[in-house]
């Protein structure tokens, strides 16, 4: 399970120092989310799934700029968000009219190309609703490279073509799908396995991932969600019980940086 | 009842592309009688000048289209 930041030590400086500059950017400055990040950051070097994330949204701070950084690099693939967004302290919540935000992560990235595959991915985003209405948390679709993680949807329609997704009628929590050098894609919801999708291929487009709907056809947004996000991250693939470390990580920091309302 | 604010072909053509604060961009989209429309978020947290009048905009009810077959062929 997920540890308490021990004071001193490699990993504290390692986690303060990139913390350090991500307040100053973002404009953090109450003491109890400065040790959310900086144990979220400590957690995740201390169980190798640091180097494993390309793009890292802890959405905290309350304003569309804080939410908008990319925690993992502060100058690459931090959100533009579009449409309809409440900003606060809980995280950043699409209004599923409108609202989305661009990653600005191609899915054919070289961050995530992992020896020459693009089959090697995960992506999570903590919800903290539970939502009636169908939408995509995060995803992309074009030229039939489809990688979408859909809500509520029957689960035999959950393979089409070259399509990939999820459904899930529990919307909170932490929500992920990974591929691990295989055709298929594991859906997870809170841990537990929600289902396997086979596919054949997968393509390379350079179109972004989307965050609260689904890039549709070369950048229009479609299928827009309306669950909070406390948290996510796009990455190289997991385990299970990577995904399941991650999950403790993120419901520690969830608790941690909301430790004040 | 979801209300948004309905605006004309001009007015969305003025804002596509343009940011309503210093870190959001305006997305208007078409409901289900193909009428342009942006939220009540982005009007009500507009504070670009060159487009407070997006406050003024007349409310409607949302009637979202319906989404296409998931995936998309």
């Amino acid at each position: 399970m997920p540890k308490l930041l021990p004071v001193g030590g490699f990993g504290f400086v390692k986690a303060s120092n990139i913390a350090k500059t991500f307040f100053d950017v973002a404009g953090i400055v109450e003491p109890y989310q400065k040790l959310a990040i900086e144990q979220l950051i400590y957690n995740l070097c201390n169980f190798g799934l640091w180097d494993k994330v390309v793009a890292l949204y802890p959405m905290i701070g309350g304003t569309a700029l804080a939410h908008s950084f990319n925690l993992k690099n502060l100058v690459n693939h931090n959100l533009i968000f579009f449409g309809g967004w409440t900003h606060s302290a809980t995280g950043a919540k699409p209004n599923g009219i409108n609202g989305y935000a661009n990653t600005n992560l191609p899915h054919n990235a070289p961050e995530i190309e992992f020896n020459g595959s693009y089959l090697n991915r995960h992506f999570s985003y903590y919800s903290r609703t539970q939502s009636a209405a169908s939408g995509v948390l995060l995803g992309i679709n074009d030229g039939g490279a489809v990688i979408n993680y859909l809500y509520p949807n029957p689960l035999t329609s959950a393979l089409s073509g070259n399509a990939i997704f999820a459904g899930s009628t529990n919307t909170q929590g932490l929500l992920a799908a990974t591929m691990v050098q295989t055709n298929r894609a594991d859906y997870y919801t809170n841990g537990t396995l929600l289902q396997m999708s086979a596919f054949g291929t997968i393509g390379t487009t350079i179109d972004p991932y989307f965050l609260g709907a689904s890039n549709q056809l070369s950048g229009t947004a479609g299928l827009f969600s309306d669950c909070e996000c406390s948290f996510s991250s796009i990455g190289l693939g997991l385990t299970f019980n990577e995904l399941n470390v991650l999950k403790g990580i993120v419901e520690d920091f969830v608790i941690a940086k909301n430790a004040a309302i | 009842m979801i209300k948004v604010r309905k605006l004309t072909v001009p007015q969305k053509n003025e804002l596509v592309g343009q940011l309503f604060d210093t870190d959001s961009y305006f997305n208007p989209v078409q409901d289900i009688n193909n009428d342009w429309i942006i939220s009540n978020e982005e009007a009500e947290q507009c504070v670009n000048p060159d487009f407070a009048w997006v406050a003024a905009l007349p409310e409607i009810e949302y009637l979202p289209k319906t989404n296409p077959p998931f995936p998309p062929k």
